[in-house]
């Protein structure tokens, strides 16, 4: 198994228990239904590879959680205990240290849309950063 | 032949009660989901289209009960076409 896709694995993993009553995917390309909603949407982003040394690279990876909330007054507000649960699970997970050297909030990015109400997505992306040799991923 | 005057006839032949402000008229309501955020998200859009001259007074955050369902007016309703008829998009 490559390390992104444990990464994947591991917030796939830390997401389910720690987002009660979130619909957890990964990587999902088709519609959520109202029905399906809160549900976060794991996708991997960029992998970028910088030489350490010799035969050595650091990997810094990019996940995105996208959040998809339930039209509602100020859904961006009903993101924040989402949130707030998935950053402690990732700063407090036994599992990533095992497989990364350090992990980055990077980013949060609010989307808005006029639907039933007013829609909020939030993009949430975090960096994860190991070393591996070059001829391993 | 006076146009106009069909107007109410056609509300009464396709339309369904909406009450609202003290007013109950017929309105042409619809409710097709649609789909939202990059066609992830799928969601209701719930809208009414009403004689401009009948619940004139509709404005965003108006509660309003159609087909014994109650809604909100989303934004504010606006003139369609030629004015006689007016749109208004409504949430849940």
């Amino acid at each position: 198994m490559t390390k992104t896709e444990a990464i994947l694995q591991a917030m796939k993993t830390l997401a389910n228990q720690a987002l009660v009553g979130v619909k957890v995917e990964r990587s999902r390309t088709s519609t959520f239904g109202e029905s399906e909603l809160p549900a976060l949407n794991i996708k991997p982003g960029e992998d970028e590879v910088l030489n350490y040394a010799q035969q050595l690279n650091k990997h810094e990876f990019n996940v995105t959680c996208e959040l998809y909330l339930p039209p509602q007054n100020s859904s961006d507000q009903a993101a924040d205990p989402y949130v707030e649960a998935l950053h402690q699970a990732i700063a407090n997970s036994a599992t990533l240290p095992a497989i990364v050297s350090d992990v980055h909030y990077k980013s949060r990015v609010w989307q808005f849309e006029d639907a039933d109400g007013s829609a909020s997505k939030l993009l949430i992306t975090y960096q994860f950063i190991y070393l591996n040799p070059s001829n391993t991923l | 032949m006076n146009f106009d005057d069909d107007l109410p006839v056609f509300l009464a032949d396709f339309g369904v009660t909406a009450m609202a402000l003290g007013e109950t008229h017929n309105v042409i309501f619809n409710k097709p989901d649609a789909v939202i955020f990059d066609d992830m998200q799928a969601s209701a859009d719930f809208s009414m289209r009403y004689l401009t001259s009948e619940f004139a007074n509709l404005h965003d955050g108006t509660t309003i009960v159609v087909e014994g369902s109650t809604y909100k007016v989303r934004g504010e309703p606006l003139k369609v076409a030629d004015g006689k008829f007016s749109m208004a998009s409504l949430r849940k």
